[in-house]
């Protein structure tokens, strides 16, 4: 499915970040695409300074985290803020978010001083609190008293003198009476909930800005913090194209123990990788398209070196391409998306992995598509990194790689060396147009294939037929 | 309220609509009041019934003493009179918006509709105990089939009304089937084991049995039921032709019993005991001869009676609410 693989591997990479609070884990999950060059090269720099500041200053992030993780959302009722008075319930979180905040904010100014990190502005909830609780009291629980209602605490000190009264006699007059210090109580409250209300509009603005400073703060500690743990290179922002040393796919690379990182390097236009199955040229793809994916979101590529451009669109066409819902089969499922991506790439800077193009089809015209695909894709200006077992697609590619492929079973017979033991990972440049390797038959036998089959494939072979 | 102050957390629960629980309520709010034991009440929501607005006007008031916590949906504050201190906003959304712990500034009357998930309760008990309140009171639900559970609650009064029925050895014999099941013992089995089946059976060590159907009981010691026990659940067990003395019906707790008298009755007939996982602590039983139907009955004889066929003790409280 389109992109499909691609959404596995980045939410895998979402799933490695636990940001704090609610704002940092919403924007996680919307994990906004920057557009803006400069604007990601600021989040990239703020990234570098958390990783390699991160041990140094392990327990005021943890401070921070701590603070930072209490903060109600309390945007919906501030939003509303200029329209309509609070509630006493709403008074009574912005009271509690203004508190925690005041308490986070101290550490969270620390933070970003010892880091240097750029573009975080933090709103002083002092004038803000002033409103809410003037008498400096800081307890957070909201009761609207004499600091806030001139006179309602004496209201309400005839209330109990009443309720004493009514305690040891019915007295309708008593209860009248009682009954219009409630209404009175009541209007007063509403009163000051509207005067506050007022007050504390000029502020929702400010705050609201406040809550995405904490959700940027909270998810940037968090990237810093696994760039660190994984050993992630600063990624440089280029002009064209993608250079990585030494990649990784951390979906594959935590569950397979001995996975071999990618280093490829690709310039604008169509490059070919070719070589045996099982070899790794999908896992190359697949790493290469999360890297620009990852850069697009803000986040550092996993690779100990790299250097990519800031694609618009990262298309991947992997895997079976059918589409029931449209009644398309595996072929038509990937020539439709061919096409899509054909308009994409007129106005838009695109990344494109194509696994095996057009496999699903009779060898003979199959070679002729992905050919004829690969030349058009070349003369793009996007960046396309195209696998296939076809021999003449290389040539119309301006780059070649290779999957170094089975090693040879000199000596020994092939059962008794396990497949994955004999397999070279990882791709190797090598000149357009050179052969692929063929190890088809060597895999048939590695995974001990009725011998009977393996002998006729070979006689067919040979033959030509 | 001796006997209730033994207690950390009372639910108050009772056998039919007007059984008497507000008054029990109030009873113990006041008696605590007198002892100096500050005290935090809540109200379980209407469990297992379409909830609404409407039903909620219904639930009578409560009247509280101030420095007294309670939980109740934010929107209902203003239909009672007290002077009210935010203290948490839970999280616990209700039709009438979130529940909300206060604390009592005066005393007055309060509306109360707090959580009616059993989640909801134990966060709002522990939400109470911060606070300081060493007494809390639940409000049950409408019947004792949705009592407050025994995983929150450490007792139950059962308010026993004449609104149940105005034949009163009706109401005899069904406050009698509930207190035998609250006097359920506790069957010392792992529940964690069969959470995740509906039914399933296990021997005498409590050691999980291939599953098997209910009219072949064979060997089983115990039939272990997770969620709720029903008459159309035990009925395969009730016709079924096998010797079932030494088969046990286990569940959770007795909130969890829906069982008709007679299918109770039945099963006990032939043999079949029945235990749970959380014995429920009856404290005491709360009589009240009143009817809202206007067919009460004397109170001396109710009361009397009621002590006959209970082992439990039976109060009747008189006009205790204000």
């Amino acid at each position: 499915m389109k992109n499909g693989s691609l959404n596995a591997d980045f939410k895998y990479v979402c799933s490695l970040v636990e940001p704090a609070s609610v704002f940092g884990r919403e924007l996680l999950k919307r994990a906004p695409v920057f557009r803006d060059r400069d604007e990601l090269t600021g989040e990239l720099d703020n990234i570098q300074k958390v990783r390699d500041g991160f041990d140094a200053n392990r327990r005021l992030v943890q401070r921070v985290r701590d603070g930072i993780s209490p903060l109600k959302d309390v945007r919906r009722s501030l939003a509303e803020l200029d329209s309509r008075s609070f509630s006493g319930l709403e008074m009574f979180e912005l009271k509690c978010f203004l508190l925690s905040w005041e308490s986070a904010r101290r550490d969270c100014e620390k933070l970003i001083k010892a880091l240097n990190l750029v573009g975080f502005e933090l709103f002083d909830p002092q004038r803000a609190l002033e409103i809410i609780d003037p008498t400096k009291q800081r307890i957070s629980s909201f009761f609207i008293g004499d600091e806030l209602c001139a006179g309602i605490d004496g209201l309400r000190a005839e209330k109990r003198r009443l309720e004493k009264k009514l305690k040891n006699a019915d007295d309708d007059e008593l209860t009248k009476q009682r009954a219009a210090l409630v209404l009175s109580e009541q209007k007063l409250e509403r009163e000051t909930l509207r005067r506050m209300s007022r007050e504390l509009a000029p502020f929702a603005e400010g705050l609201v800005e406040l809550v995405s400073v904490v959700a940027r703060l909270d998810l940037l500690l968090e990237k810093g913090r696994l760039a660190r743990e994984r050993g992630c290179g600063r990624p440089a922002v280029c002009e064209c194209g993608m250079r990585l040393k030494d990649a990784v796919n951390p979906r594959l690379a935590d569950r397979i123990e001995a996975f071999t990182p990618i280093s490829v390097s690709l310039s604008r236009g169509a490059t070919v990788v070719t070589g045996a199955n099982m070899g790794g040229k999908s896992v190359a793809l697949g790493v290469a398209a999360l890297s620009a994916e990852l850069l697009r979101r803000g986040f550092f590529p996993f690779a100990a070196e790299c250097e990519l451009e800031l694609f618009d669109e990262v298309t991947v066409m992997f895997g079976d391409m059918s589409d029931d819902e449209r009644g398309l089969s595996s072929f038509g499922g990937e020539i439709a998306a061919l096409k899509k991506l054909t308009e994409d790439i007129k106005d838009k800077n695109c990344f494109v992995a194509i696994d095996e193009l057009a496999r699903g089809t009779n060898a003979r015209e199959g070679e002729a598509v992905a050919a004829a695909v690969t030349g058009y894709l070349n003369a793009q200006s996007c960046v396309a990194l195209i696998a296939t077992h076809y021999d003449n697609v290389s040539p119309r590619a301006s780059a070649h790689y290779q999957v170094a492929g089975l090693e040879s079973g000199d000596g020994l017979p092939d059962e008794q060396r396990g497949l994955a033991e004999r397999m070279r990972y990882g791709i190797f440049p090598v000149a357009p147009g050179a052969r692929c390797p063929h190890d088809a038959v060597a895999i048939c036998r590695a995974f001990g294939l009725d011998g009977g089959i393996i002998d006729d494939i070979e006689k067919i072979l040979e033959r030509g037929d | 309220m001796e006997i209730a102050s033994r207690y950390g957390t009372l639910s108050i629960t009772g056998n039919c609509k007007n059984a008497g629980k507000t008054t029990v309520l109030n009873y113990l709010i006041d008696g605590y009041k007198r002892r100096g034991e500050p005290v935090a009440v809540t109200s379980v929501g209407l469990d297992g019934e379409s909830v609404d607005a409407v039903t909620y006007t219904k639930k009578p008031r409560i009247y509280l003493y101030e420095g007294s916590l309670f939980a109740t949906a934010y929107s209902l504050l203003a239909r009672g009179d007290v002077s009210a201190e935010i203290l948490y906003s839970t999280g616990i959304s209700t039709p009438l918006g979130e529940v909300c712990v206060f604390r009592a500034k005066s005393d007055g009357y309060a509306v109360l509709a707090g959580p009616s998930a059993s989640a909801g309760l134990a966060l709002v008990c522990g939400l109470f105990r911060n606070s300081g309140a060493e007494r809390i009171l639940l409000d049950g639900a409408i019947n004792r089939k949705s009592l407050a559970a025994p995983a929150i609650s450490d007792t139950t009064v059962f308010c026993v009304g004449a609104s149940f029925s105005a034949d009163m050895s009706e109401t005899l014999a069904d406050a009698s089937f509930a207190c035998e099941l609250f006097g359920l013992p506790a069957s010392g089995l792992n529940f964690e084991l069969y959470e995740d089946d509906g039914v399933c059976f296990a021997d005498n060590g409590g050691n999980r049995l291939k599953q098997r159907s209910l009219e072949a009981v064979g060997d089983a010691a115990f039939v272990v039921f997770s969620g709720a026990l029903t008459d159309r659940e035990l009925r395969p067990l009730a016709v079924s032709a096998n010797d079932l003395s030494g088969v046990t019906v286990s569940f959770r707790d007795a909130s969890r019993c829906l069982l008709s008298r007679s299918m109770f009755e039945r099963l006990k007939g032939r043999g079949v005991g029945f235990s749970v996982l959380r014995p429920t602590v009856l404290a005491a039983v709360a009589a009240n001869p009143f009817s809202a139907y206007g067919t009460g009955y004397d109170s001396a004889e109710f009361v009397g009676e009621l002590r006959k066929a209970l082992a439990v003790p039976v109060f009747n409280v008189k006009g205790g609410a204000r």
